[in-house]
């Protein structure tokens, strides 16, 4: 079945942001854009930059080779200092750490954000997460994770993670 | 005397209600305020210089002009005013075709500036240092317009000379020409200009104004590090090292170079990609201050 956002709509324009967030939002989505452009394409689906749909292939020889996917950004309007929401959209992958909803469970998306990280390195930490999978499953509490979080966002899960598990 | 004395409180208190008037963006109020403070008292400069910030508010440019100038000549010290006065001089400038005015109205920001640092006003010293590069990338953007706009008009007197030559064939006035263009640096295209990422804030990315390195090596803006350190504990943006907050220290050759670049590429200052002057901010909106 196709999921699409988990989040509660809201309106998009109320999403408030000061010059210097904006500034560097815009540096990001050039150096994607210039940068990865054969890697990454990103769609901005508000006029404000808070919210990005970046579609993405698996890696070539990867699990996921071929398999297209989306995922949605939205940033803080304290970005960098805080870490941007980032879920898949439509149909996640098969893979032990992201759930049916769309919810990925990486690290450096929570205790581990710093603000030198980009949109782009992000993409990169997720494509790279997909490629490294030996087997496809679900995670083991997916259906768990699933009805708790009905409509909510990542960030109101108190993640826990253990070396490279969640 | 009583009477003297009576209106020189009177107007003090015209004053006050101006500045209150200002502080809630009541630009005509304080206009009246200050205006009946004059009536009574019509020697202090900063009555003038205040209502100068009124009429600039309201992009009255010209009664601001005045104002400031009769303010500037009562007290050559009143630095809101030299400030002022520029800041009208450099509104007019950027709606001519040469950079006169705007150099006139740059030294009056200078002027401005250096009495700052006499009369120990720090707070405004930093506002001031930003109109000022401000009106130095609207100059270098028109003097590259100009520059720019004397090179076609040269290409195009040089066209016309080599029609004129008969000794040349078509093919060889084309590649000859073309030669030209070369040389001279083709005036149509605008070559891309981007900051250094060295002398950019790596949580902002933007260029420094007050550049501070951690332990780590890696230098931030401050104020930005310091959001970062009160939102996700001592540790250091990009390392992750932890960070003693104490052991944060100014970087003053990496303040030193972003100078030496600003000197030479204005347009690096509140960069933004495909600028150019008519895009070109002058100023924020005037923050009411107390006078």
């Amino acid at each position: 079945a196709e999921y699409m956002g988990i989040f509660e709509p809201i309106n998009l324009r109320l999403i408030l942001m000061d010059i210097t967030t904006e500034n560097r939002l815009r540096k990001e989505l050039e150096s994607l854009q210039r940068d990865y452009s054969d890697t990454f394409i990103v769609e901005l689906a508000n006029d404000n930059l808070s919210i990005w749909n970046i579609y993405f292939e698996g890696a070539a020889g990867s699990l996921y080779e071929g398999e297209q996917f989306i995922v949605e950004f939205r940033f803080s309007p304290e970005h960098p200092l805080i870490a941007p929401e980032v879920v898949f959209v439509g149909k996640p992958p098969e893979h032990e750490h992201v759930y049916s909803n769309g919810f990925i469970g990486l690290s450096t998306l929570y205790d581990d954000w710093l603000p030198s990280f980009t949109a782009g390195s992000i993409c990169m930490a997720i494509l790279s997460m997909l490629s490294s999978a030996k087997t496809k499953t679900k995670p083991e509490n997916d259906s768990l994770i699933c009805t708790m979080t009905k409509g909510g966002s990542p960030k109101s899960l108190p993640w826990k993670f253990y070396n490279d598990r969640v | 005397m009583d009477i003297e004395r009576g209106s020189k409180e009177n107007s003090m208190r015209y004053k006050e209600e101006g500045n209150t008037a200002f502080k809630h963006g009541n630009y005509q109020k304080a206009v009246e305020s200050y205006t009946k403070a004059i009536e009574l008292n019509e020697s202090e400069s900063v009555f003038y210089s205040n209502r100068a910030r009124c009429y600039k508010a309201m992009r009255m440019f010209d009664l601001a002009y005045e104002d400031a100038k009769v303010a500037v000549e009562m007290d050559d010290k009143n630095i809101k005013a030299h400030a002022l006065l520029g800041q009208c001089l450099a509104e007019k400038g950027k709606l001519e075709p040469g950079i006169e005015r705007l150099e006139t109205a740059h030294a009056r920001l200078m002027k401005s500036l250096t009495l700052c640092a006499g009369q120990k006003k720090q707070e405004y010293e930093k506002e001031l240092q930003r109109n000022i590069l401000r009106l130095r990338k609207l100059i270098w953007f028109k003097k590259d317009e100009a520059l720019r706009k004397r090179k076609l008009d040269m290409l195009a007197n040089i066209k016309r000379l080599m029609a004129r030559d008969s000794s040349l064939n078509e093919e060889e006035r084309t590649k000859k020409y073309e030669d030209i263009v070369e040389l001279l640096g083709n005036p149509s295209v605008i070559p891309e200009r981007t900051v250094p990422d060295y002398l950019c804030c790596q949580i902002s990315h933007d260029l420094m104004e007050d550049p501070v390195t951690t332990q780590s090596g890696y230098t931030y803006e401050r104020s930005n590090l310091r959001d970062h350190l009160a939102k996700n504990g001592n540790i250091d943006p990009v390392t992750r090292d932890s960070i003693n907050p104490t052991h944060i220290f100014p970087n003053l050759n990496v303040k030193q170079a972003i100078e030496a670049f600003l000197k030479e590429c204005p347009w690096g200052f509140e960069f933004k990609k495909n600028e150019d002057y008519h895009s070109c901010l002058l100023y924020t909106s005037p923050s009411p201050r107390d006078s």
